[in-house]
């Protein structure tokens, strides 16, 4: 593991750092005193409505305070208000003042997630954190009542990881229904959430996920750990989480994998991983993650062996491709010009006598020009994006050549190169290889296809060093592990997996027993 | 990350080992093998391969008396704080010089076949900075590129074979058993060259982590290196037969050069580009363990210091590859170091151990 304060950081920064923190006062028994107090706090927010009413027939003022459009209207009307102020025995309430609290929420108010506390900051924290809150003249406690609600996004199935089979739902912005559908998946009592906050000012909920008796208890605790230094104002993403607690921040590689898709994260999870899942990105993150699942899809596993192999063995020659595609030309082209057929390097070379640039600012100008698009495609709307593409692919290309400002092998490798990109499965992968791919460019165009063979060298080297959460990165390649390699660039027969990997540290090693085939 | 846990397995103290052996010396190997002892060359392997068996015994009893020390708090213990370092400094000296010729000639043969309009210089600093970069990463790094990369040249290797079974004379081999002892006996000494590379072990010793497994693993090692040095002077003999491979500078590479597979035109170009990777292996374990020594010679924090050491220590070998004129220089170079690298590897530990086992009947003693 790795001893990790690399900066100074206090035990628990979000309790202790912060000055304007909220006393944690008993609350008075008056309503006028608990309003004058509360005053500071609700007085600049407009959109904080406070709703006073008395409970049916007597003299009792009740409170309501939430923000307008975070909780549930209909709830609050049907289910809080309508029995509190109409349908309501006074009778046991009067002179009761000590169990107030406990028969309005026992016996009057019809929604489940409720109850009850007694100090001014929880109070504060749970107005802000979007519950309906109730307080009482004449008692020191309060009601804090769930019921968030508003506009929520359909659970479709996450457009940048499509599945041809397999499951078509995928998480959305919340936590809780992203953690109910988890929940529906795995139905064991040993799968452990662990919520906490992220963040001084978005207060950002955060679940911790594993399941107990499979995860490693070194990972869980390093994850904790790492989880709780964390000291910003507010994670705006799950990227945030992920690029502060990854091992190595120099990298290009993504060290935390990331899916939106509750199938692949179950399978994850029985693997022996820790998800972390945070409110507002529908992305989970994992821990440990390795090398090889960037470019593993949840279909390599639904479908036959033999077509899950095929595909992920290409997805790995996609990969190699994407790195070293144009290097490989360049390297070739300016030095080993020996090694290309002969037959193939004539129409090369007569292209090449009409190109004004050297090989390699051609592969350059291509390449920028081909990023530039990727990122408009990216950025514009569907079907103009989709234009942008065949317009800067197609048409620019084609006047490229006929202006003998690039030679069609040019636009072919980095065609190729591109296309190679986009059938990795894992977006942050693909990013790191088109960086990746310069260095390559250059150390091929200074010392050919030795500059290449050392450039993947240093490339193996770098990802040998990696290390997600004291696990190594490049298992099963180096380290060596004979026993996961049956699930790496190939992958076996889902009943021949009767381990889990042994790459990922965990308690239960048997994932399964003899199905009975294969003898 | 744990960088700074400078422990391994016994499993990658294989690898290591049989990437340090593995030098560019294999390129020329079957035509030093053969140069005595003509067709019985193989057997000078087999010979050969008794020097670092013999030391691998003697460190591995040497490193059995402190199993917890670093090498430099060995030599502390044996010589005193001042003597100690002093004794050590010439090991480190002794792998830079070795490592400079490995790294000149790794650079020799790129040139060669490869960047022929490329200065020597530029070659050696792009491999440098490279092997800067790998060590210090610490030794997990170099551990797990060495795994990988034994994996990668097995694979290789296995192709290059199969591909070149067709063009072989079994006559060139025969007959059997014909050189004088003599000779046989003076190849071994030449061939046993090929093989330094065990000595990283006095340095390596204190961070595996099961030491009774050391043995076996050194074992392993050594096996696996003398079989694929076998069969390449093997194929060699097979293929050019003794009288031409005395006039071949590099057989290893016109054998990869001389690859024909239907179809595909130029195979060589794919095991050059596997050799390539492979070259630079030895230079980065015997970096790390001549950093690694000096560092605890000085008993500098490595934590903080390391790659400083790092980068001393391979700018030594840049500049002491620069030094050669030509290649033939490096040839003259390397016989040297390959006496050199025999003083090393036995007679050095030889002194440690003496030195070692004289201390523990003083301490007896006093006791």
């Amino acid at each position: 593991m790795r001893k990790i304060p690399k900066k100074p950081l206090k035990s628990n920064p979000i309790k202790e750092s912060d000055p304007s923190k909220i006393p944690a006062a008993k609350l008075p028994m008056d309503i006028e005193d608990k309003q004058e107090l509360l005053k500071p706090y609700l007085e600049n927010s407009d959109d904080i409505i406070n709703r006073t009413f008395y409970i049916n027939g007597s003299e009792l003022e009740v409170q309501a305070i939430f923000i307008n459009g975070v909780i549930d209207d209909n709830t609050f009307h049907l289910h809080i208000l309508k029995p509190l102020m109409l349908h309501c025995e006074t009778e046991p309430l009067k002179n009761r003042n000590n169990e107030l609290i406990d028969i309005v929420s026992h016996s009057l108010i019809t929604v489940g997630r409720i109850r009850k506390a007694d100090s001014l900051d929880a109070l504060i924290h749970d107005i802000y954190d979007g519950m309906l809150v109730l307080i009482f003249d004449s008692s020191g406690e309060y009601l804090a009542i769930d019921i968030h609600g508003g506009p929520l996004r359909s659970l479709e199935e996450p457009p940048v990881e499509k599945a041809q089979r397999g499951s078509r739902d995928g998480f959305i912005e919340i936590l809780d229904i992203n953690l109910a559908l988890l929940r529906r998946r795995i139905r064991d009592h040993r799968l452990v959430v662990n919520k906490t906050l992220v963040g001084k000012r978005t207060r950002t909920p955060l679940a911790i996920i594993y399941i107990e008796d499979i995860a490693d208890p070194g990972v869980i605790e390093e994850v904790n750990a790492r989880i709780n230094q964390i000291d910003i104002d507010g994670p705006l993403a799950a990227g945030y989480i992920e690029q502060f607690i990854e091992d190595n921040h120099y990298s290009f590689f993504p060290q935390i994998w990331a899916t939106e898709r509750p199938d692949k994260m179950i399978a994850e999870l029985l693997e022996g991983r820790v998800a972390i899942m945070i409110d507002g990105t529908p992305q989970v993150l994992f821990a440990p993650s390795l090398f090889v699942e960037f470019l593993q899809a949840p279909e390599d596993y639904y479908e036959r062996p033999w077509i899950g192999s095929y595909v992920r063995a290409l997805r790995f020659l996609a990969f190699f491709i994407a790195i070293t595609f144009p290097a490989l030309y360049i390297s070739l082209m300016s030095y080993q010009i020996e090694l290309i057929p002969i037959d193939l390097l004539v129409p090369l070379a007569k292209a090449r006598k009409l190109v004004p640039f050297p090989v390699l600012v051609e592969i350059i100008l291509m390449e920028i020009i081909i990023q530039v698009v990727i990122e408009t495609g990216v950025r514009l709307p569907g079907t103009v994006g989709q234009t942008i593409g065949m317009v800067a692919g197609i048409i620019l290309g084609q006047a490229a050549i006929s202006a003998n400002l690039a030679t069609p092998g040019v636009i072919i490798v980095i065609a190729i190169t591109t296309i190679s990109t986009f059938s990795l499965p894992s977006s942050s992968l693909a990013l790191a290889t088109r960086i990746l791919r310069l260095p390559m460019i250059m150390m091929a165009s200074i010392f050919g296809l030795f500059g290449f063979s050392l450039g993947m060298l240093i490339i193996i080297a770098h990802l040998a060093s990696l290390e997600s959460f004291g696990v190594p990165y490049f298992a099963p390649f180096a380290p060596t592990r004979f026993a996961d390699l049956k699930d790496s660039v190939f992958r076996t027969f889902l009943w021949k997996m009767n381990q889990r990997p042994v790459s990922i540290p965990g308690q239960d090693k048997k994932r399964q027993g003899n199905n009975g085939q294969g003898r | 990350m744990n960088k700074y846990n400078m422990a391994i397995t016994s499993k990658q103290l294989i690898f290591i080992i049989i990437g340090t052996q593995i030098a560019t010396g294999i390129l020329s190997l079957s035509r030093v093998a053969t140069e005595n002892a003509w067709q019985d060359g193989w057997i000078t392997i087999l010979l050969g391969a008794m020097v670092p068996l013999l030391s691998l015994i003697i460190i591995e009893r040497l490193g059995r008396m402190f199993p917890d020390k670093n090498i430099g708090d060995i030599m502390r213990s044996l010589f005193g704080r001042i003597a100690g370092p002093l004794i050590l400094f010439p090991f480190i000296v002794y792998i830079v010089y070795f490592q400079s010729i490995v790294t000149r000639l790794f650079a020799e043969v790129t040139k060669l076949y490869l960047l022929p309009f490329t200065p020597i210089p530029a070659i050696l600093l792009v491999i440098v900075l490279s092997v800067i970069y790998i060590v210090s990463r610490g030794i997990k790094t170099v551990a797990r590129i060495n795994e990988f990369l034994f994996y990668l040249s097995l694979l290789a290797f296995t192709l290059v074979l199969t591909t070149i079974l067709g063009g072989i004379d079994f006559t060139n081999i025969l007959p059997l058993f014909e050189t004088d002892i003599k000779d046989i006996a003076r190849g071994a000494l030449t061939t046993s060259y090929s093989f330094a590379g065990i000595e990283i072990l006095l340095v390596l010793y204190f961070m595996v982590t099961r030491k009774d497994e050391v043995l076996k693993a050194g074992l392993t090692a050594i096996g696996i290196t003398t079989s694929i040095y076998l069969i390449i002077v093997v194929v060699c003999i097979l293929v050019f037969g003794v009288d031409a491979l005395q006039k071949i500078l590099f057989p290893l590479i016109v054998l990869l050069k001389s690859v024909q597979v239907p179809v595909i035109e130029r195979l060589e170009f794919f095991f050059l580009v596997i050799w390539l990777t492979l070259g630079p292996r030895p230079v980065i374990n015997m970096t790390f363990a001549a950093s690694y020594a000096l560092g605890s010679m000085l008993n500098i924090d490595l934590r903080r210091y390391f790659t400083l050491i790092v980068i001393v220590i391979a700018i030594a070998i840049f500049v002491l590859a620069l030094v050669p004129r030509d290649i033939f220089v490096v040839f003259t170079w390397s016989d040297y170091a390959g006496s050199l690298s025999i003083i090393f590897a036995i007679i050095y530990p030889l002194i440690l151990l003496a030195a070692a086992l004289l201390r523990g009947k003083q301490v007896k003693h006093q006791e």
